[in-house]
């Protein structure tokens, strides 16, 4: 097997996956992908050793997390953990939006059965338990389906074949490194007068040694909003390998050469309970990160003096059984499932328009629809015209329950 | 049964198949004639005068014929925006609706084209001015798609709508769901495929007498009435009846423009290039790699097949005129062997052409300039063959997947694969004969 053979057995039984990581006994990155909104490379690395270290996998053991201060993501980020070889193992995330508890590390399949005692707590006491059931037996099913693949599976878990592929991205790694500019950039953001983010950004070659420092020095304390230290890497890990164009060759071997320095109980290193604030903060140092490395690899230099940042509006629409997320940003609309919220007459629209670039959303709550409004991150600026207004009055960050008769109104430039 | 000469079509993205059967003679079903070409060299045009000339040696009576269509050819609308000669009317408030679901699909609808009303406020006059205003932004302007909610809009308006429109020469789709995205982007796409569905009808009828019967196959089975926003998955559709009639679950299907594997099951809610569109369709995965995907070296110096396809003209090397080699390419070999190819690509067989060729994969190969991460035209060739296997034993549930096509002997060498016997015009024959749809 050479290295193009291992990527695409890795492309092939990975391919069902939206975003998800591969590893090896050791915990050692063989891939990972990152296709949601949220971004969770790292996350579910550590994921993967809190498993491993309170748990022993062993070979068709599944288990689930979503503890946002026990290495989850948010409540609703389910993550699975499962041993697919005694040297391989999978772990991914899928949005389950009726699970608003914490779930701890907990075995779901002991070595392929049933966890009699967990499925009884976890899922059948469960108002949504057969929704629930088909939820975690479809995720079962998929991943039987590629311990199925015994031959492809055993190859990508041989150490030999693991070497010679962590080899070819380091290879990688050393080829984009050095087409890129070395040196250092930084930045920070004030999201609030006593709240900043700094980020410096360095790209060295020492004696041979290529290593990319990104340093949260001088970031404030967290007291208003923060997130866990492997929420922020994720976003690091994915905006590096995305710049450097690493591709599928994002592997233990590149994320060796990361270094992140985070000041201890800082906004960019303190778990929230709920996980509220990790996609805002997963932005924020997104796009610094993205600023710097610019910046640095400008042809003229210091062509944007101050980072600027691109914000965005992230509000979730639901009740008992129905379920929308949308996101408006600079970069487009997306109002996931908004369609379902109309069709079932929940909502009754009043305007839904895109005229230019400004977008235009007036809605009213209809009869018994029992709907929740919850705008997850602080969108607005006094700068723009950007707003949600609930019965005429500005929303901010925060949750809102809403009575018939409500009328919305969502303007985005 | 009819006595009616029968036509079979495969018109595919980049290639088309065509036979005709000696249906008038009692419990004869012979395939008198086929003939394939690859369409970026030879129009469907051409093909089908070409085909007449044989056609009235057999039938020199005939002025009308069956003929059914199995189609992929509006793939080709797919990297497109569409609705450049569609005007929309939609109410005040509502311009460009569909597109918020998520604004990075293709757009369905020009929003110069837009004419939007005022709830109950509009005549003749009115939209009398906005016909012309539109008319001088696009003069060609020939459909029109209507969306306003039935309790926005009396059915004298309604009325008035459809006779101005029908008197300005305008073809009309109506939505008749307004408030549903959905449904309004179906109807937009059923406007903007509309041409290309007619100039398919109006050649056939063109060669086979404006009287034949052109049915496509759609939702249910061949039909002459569907909504075009079917013709999307004819070829999808067709294979997957093919396989439930070979009484299998799944299949793996190969042919020179496409790889993948076709589902019996079904799905409701086709994610199209321009959103999400809710149309009963059977599953399908492409496989991970496209026939018509370049070879070449990447941004890393690793001779790799890309993950899209290029565009359709001038296709393969193998084709002539190309000078990127495709993978397609890569099987030069076995493709010269091989019955379609040899129909569809006459000069394959050219010594210079094999040269060439050879010539192209040369020079990526010594091009790399990395030995740790380098390639063998070979190993490459070797990675696609079991890749392909793999996949299919991914998605099926059985240790021995069914493979079919024309090029399922190239693709799949292992000889644990159940092969089906397909023949497009053949196939299509059976299956309009048996009127059956999934």
């Amino acid at each position: 097997m050479n290295f193009l053979n291992y990527q695409s057995q890795l492309k092939i039984l990975l391919k069902n996956y939206k975003s998800c990581s591969l590893v090896n006994a050791d915990g050692a990155l063989l891939y990972s992908k990152d296709n949601s909104f949220e971004l969770l490379t790292t996350t579910r690395l550590v994921s993967f050793q809190i498993v491993k270290k309170y748990l022993n996998p062993k070979p068709l053991d599944l288990f689930i997390l979503n503890d946002p201060e026990n290495g989850g993501y948010q409540y609703s980020k389910i993550i699975f953990i499962s041993c697919l070889h005694s040297n391989l193992f999978l772990i991914w995330d899928e949005d389950y939006h009726f699970i608003d508890f914490k779930i701890p590390p907990t075995p779901l399949f002991d070595q392929g059965s049933k966890n009699e005692f967990v499925w009884q707590a976890l899922i059948s006491a469960n108002i949504f338990a057969a929704e629930l059931e088909a939820f975690f037996e479809y995720q079962k099913y998929n991943v039987d389906r590629l311990i199925r693949l015994k031959t492809q599976i055993e190859a990508v878990a041989h150490p030999k074949n693991q070497l010679l592929w962590l080899k070819a991205s380091q290879e990688v790694f050393n080829i984009q490194f050095s087409s890129k500019a070395h040196g250092s950039a930084e930045a920070y953001y004030k999201f609030s007068p006593t709240q900043s983010i700094k980020l410096k950004f360095s790209a060295e070659e020492r004696q041979n040694l290529k290593l990319i420092t990104l340093d949260f020095t001088n970031t404030n304390l967290a007291t208003e909003i923060y997130a866990a230290s492997h929420i922020i890497e994720s976003a690091l890990v994915k905006k590096i390998s995305d710049f450097y164009n690493i591709g599928d060759y994002l592997t233990q071997a590149v994320l060796d050469k990361i270094k992140v320095i985070l000041p201890p109980r800082s906004i960019v290193s303190k778990p929230s309970a709920t996980g509220n604030f990790n996609y805002e903060l997963q932005s924020i140092c997104s796009q610094i990160c993205d600023y710097n490395m610019t910046q640095l690899n400008s042809h003229l230099r210091k062509s944007q003096n101050t980072f600027d940042y691109s914000n965005f509006l992230n509000f979730e629409v639901y009740n008992d059984t129905f379920y929308a997320n949308s996101l408006l940003s600079t970069g487009g609309v997306s109002l996931r499932n908004f369609e379902e919220l109309i069709c079932k007459n929940l909502i009754k629209m009043k305007t839904m328009k895109k005229a230019d670039s400004t977008h235009h959303i007036v809605f009213n709550v209809c009869t018994n629809a029992n709907l929740k409004l919850n705008i997850k991150n602080n969108y607005y600026s006094e700068k723009l015209n950007n707003q949600l207004k609930l019965n005429n009055q500005l929303l901010k960050r925060g949750l809102v329950e809403l009575k018939t008769d409500d009328l919305i109104e969502i303007i985005w430039d | 049964m009819t006595s009616t000469p029968a036509i079979a079509l495969y018109l595919g993205e980049s290639y088309a198949t065509i036979g005709f059967f000696d249906i008038p003679k009692k419990n004869s079903r012979a395939l008198l004639f086929e003939k394939s070409i690859f369409l970026p060299q030879v129009s469907l045009k051409n093909l089908l005068t070409q085909v007449k000339v044989k056609y009235l040696e057999y039938f020199p009576e005939q002025s009308e014929a069956n003929i059914y269509v199995v189609t992929k050819y509006l793939d080709r609308l797919k990297q497109f925006r569409l609705g450049g000669s569609i005007s929309q009317v939609i109410l005040k408030g509502f311009e460009n609706s569909y597109t918020l679901n998520d604004s990075k699909c293709l757009s369905l609808a020009a929003t110069q084209l837009i004419i939007s009303l005022d709830k109950n406020q509009f005549d003749e006059a009115q939209l009398t001015l906005e016909l012309e205003r539109i008319k001088k932004i696009n003069p060609d302007l020939n459909k029109v798609v209507i969306s306003v909610p039935e309790e926005h809009i009396t059915s004298a308006e309604l009325e008035l709508l459809h006779n101005f429109f029908t008197t300005a020469g305008l073809k009309i789709f109506t939505c008749t769901t307004a408030h549903d995205q959905s449904q309004l982007r179906k109807t937009l796409l059923n406007a903007g495929s509309e041409g290309t569905k007619e100039e398919i009808v109006s050649e056939l009828k063109e060669a086979f007498g404006e009287n034949s019967t052109v049915s496509f196959y759609a939702k249910n089975g061949f039909q002459t009435q569907f909504e075009n926003c079917e013709l999307f998955n004819s070829t999808n559709n067709f294979l997957a009846q093919f396989i439930k009639n070979n009484k299998i679950e799944h299949g793996a299907y190969f042919d020179v423009e496409s790889l993948k594997f076709i589902q019996q099951q079904k799905g409701q809610s086709w994610q199209s290039p321009w959103g999400a569109i809710p149309i009963e369709h059977s599953n399908y995965f492409d496989l991970f790699v496209h026939p018509f995907s370049e070879v070449k070296l990447n941004h890393l110096s690793i001779l790799q097949v890309e993950n899209g396809p290029l565009q359709l003209e001038p296709g393969p090397v193998i084709a002539g005129r190309a000078i990127k080699p495709l993978m397609l390419d890569l099987f030069y070999q076995e493709l010269a062997e091989n019955e379609l190819c040899k129909n569809l690509f006459s000069q394959i067989n050219q010594e210079n052409l094999k040269q060439k060729i050879s010539n192209l994969f040369s020079v990526l190969e010594k091009g790399q300039k990395n030995p740790a991460l380098g390639t063998k035209i070979n190993d490459l060739k070797t990675n696609i063959i079991d890749s392909l296997y793999n996949e299919i034993l991914f998605y099926n549930e059985t240790d021995t997947p069914v493979v079919f096509g024309p090029l399922a002997d190239v693709f799949v060498i292992k000889k644990e694969a159940k092969r089906l016997e397909f023949s497009w015009p053949k196939e299509i024959l059976k299956i309009a004969e048996s009127g059956s749809s999934l």
